[in-house]
């Protein structure tokens, strides 16, 4: 990183009004560097620290001592990292004081003591994976590239680019966008650690940040903020994490003069799809068309042609720690390819399109339903505000399908069976239809299940 | 718009916006609106700030004016109050 441009722009962090050129950069990481005196090549170090310019030091002085870092969210609590500690066999931590000073400490260790990865392995980076237990993703130093030039090509970046950084650092998501595209190509980081919309939006003009990798609600609040004055930099905005309300899109379309671009992706094989065109012709679950150097194959079709996403690119993870038990054949990482939990199909304009998730299948008298298609069918119906659809048990061995549907007041049971009748298979039009002015939600905003559930009980 | 009727629609802003499941007369006035009862987080806080400028006419630029503004709704009230007094004065 130190070669080229050395005094180019290469981490601004307005609101510690610290300014790092890339040789800065590579100052800090021999800095940071010290700390890592004695830790054999292939140790693993758990890096739990926040968005800063010292996150990006501290992976160049762990690839600088072919140590392995391991990406860990900075809310992680402490048993949860111990517990990601012993799994993977990391031997310390790597983390930030309140005045933002390195520190390392050791990791909690398993009986079996602290690993070592062969040469090549760059990265682990934590997933929840289908079990929900925290187990880490292997990528190879190849991976990582090719990861990153995927993403780089495809979506058009340029090394003179600015990142807008709203998102954790240490997750897939932005690493491959933020931190990979600042090592590889030299792209600046533009820190903003105050996401108040005005203050972001303030940052970001004076930064002139060209690119925005963000999430859907970012999106949203930027949109409503009503921004007095243009960001005239902008021309790359990427929403992934959550599907993107059309809405939302097309309103911080007119407020900023860009489109939001749905990027769609997995921690075991970097990016996905994207919304190529960008042309607001995406519909609803629709995540565009596989990334350059990405092959998007759909397992076992139904007869509409859905079935579970798989992915072949040279950006696929080696596999997790701890490892599966391959034998099995049900291992998601095999030779190169993913096997995604998401349930899709690809239009003849070759995009994809994510009907649900693996487990969300709903069997009805021996019929697959996709929930997300009768949901999608019931939100289209005026006066629909939201709508789950969840199966509920009717025998022992067949499941119904159950809608709780949030609606204006004016909307009545037969507007909704009326427009399921009319689009979809009769199997698929849910048996029973609740009617509520709000579904329950948690803090975060999500559609609390749990709740629901306890509400509208298995009759 | 008097003092009471700001504090009334912020409570109503904070639970339809946030859709929390509470009734307005749960909420003290005097009392934190985030880090404390409610169980809200950052990302409700966002929200929450938007909610203001959209319905109020003002306007918060940072997180320190937001961390002050939404401390409370007597606080928000205040500072509702003496936004509107800055931009109308008479």
């Amino acid at each position: 990183m130190r070669r080229a441009a050395p005094d180019a722009l290469a981490v601004l962090d307005t609101d510690r009004a610290l300014r790092l050129t890339r040789d800065d950069v590579a100052r800090a990481a021999d800095a940071a560097g010290c700390l890592l005196d004695g830790f054999p090549a292939g140790a693993i170090l758990a890096l739990q620290m926040p968005n800063g310019p010292d996150f990006f030091a501290a992976v160049l002085a762990c690839w600088q001592r072919e140590l392995v870092p391991l990406l860990v969210d900075q809310d992680v609590a402490t048993a949860a990292l111990d517990e990601i500690c012993r799994g993977t066999g990391a031997a310390a931590v790597l983390h930030a004081d309140a005045a933002d000073r390195l520190l390392v400490r050791a990791a909690a260790r398993a009986d079996s003591g602290t690993v070592a990865m062969p040469a090549g392995v760059a990265l682990l980076k934590v997933t929840s994976g289908s079990t929900g237990e925290p187990r880490a993703v292997v990528l190879e130093a190849d991976a990582l590239l090719a990861g990153v030039g995927q993403i780089v090509s495809t979506m058009g970046l340029e090394p003179t680019d600015r990142n807008l950084v709203t998102i954790p650092l240490a997750h897939s998501y932005a690493f491959d966008n933020v931190v990979l595209t600042l090592v590889r190509d030299g792209m600046a980081a533009v820190l903003a650690r105050d996401l108040t919309p005005r203050r972001l939006l303030a940052i970001a003009h004076d930064a002139g940040a060209s690119v925005l990798p963000t999430v859907p609600f970012l999106i949203d609040v930027l949109a409503r903020a009503r921004p007095s004055g243009a960001l005239p930099a902008l021309r790359r905005v990427i929403s992934a994490g959550a599907p993107l309300p059309a809405s939302a899109r097309e309103r911080f379309a007119v407020a900023f003069g860009v489109r939001p671009r749905t990027f769609y992706g997995a921690t075991e094989c970097g990016g996905i799809a994207f919304d190529r065109a960008g042309d607001g012709d995406l519909p609803d679950g629709c995540v565009g068309a596989p990334l350059d150097g990405v092959r998007v194959l759909v397992d076992e079709p139904d007869e509409d042609g859905i079935g579970r996403i798989r992915v072949s690119s040279a950006s696929v993870a080696r596999g997790y720690l701890p490892e599966t038990t391959g034998a099995s054949g049900d291992d998601p990482i095999r030779r190169g390819a993913f096997r995604t939990a998401d349930l899709g199909r690809v239009d003849s304009r070759g995009r994809l399109h994510l009907v649900g998730r693996i487990h969300d299948v709903v069997n009805v008298g021996g019929r697959k339903v996709y929930p997300a298609e009768v949901e999608r069918v019931i939100r289209a119906v005026p006066g629909v505000n939201d709508v789950v659809v969840t199966g509920v048990a009717r025998s022992a061995v067949a499941d119904a399908l159950r809608a709780v549907v949030a609606a204006e007041p004016h909307v009545t049971r037969d507007d909704v069976a009326a427009a399921c009748e009319q689009r979809l298979a009769r199997y698929k039009v849910p048996r029973s239809i609740e009617l509520v002015p709000e579904l329950p939600r948690t803090g975060r905003g999500k559609i609390d299940r749990r709740a629901l559930d306890a509400r509208y009980p298995n009759d | 718009m008097t003092r009471t009727e700001i504090a009334t629609r912020a409570k109503d802003l904070l639970i339809s916006g946030l859709r929390l499941e509470i009734s307005p007369e749960d909420i003290v006035d005097a009392d934190p609106i985030f880090g404390a009862g409610l169980g809200l987080d950052s990302i409700d806080a966002l929200e929450f700030v938007v909610l203001i400028e959209e319905n109020f006419g003002v306007s918060i630029p940072d997180e320190n004016v937001a961390k002050q503004a939404l401390a409370s709704i007597d606080a928000l009230a205040d500072f509702v109050e003496s936004e509107r007094r800055r931009q109308n004065p008479s």
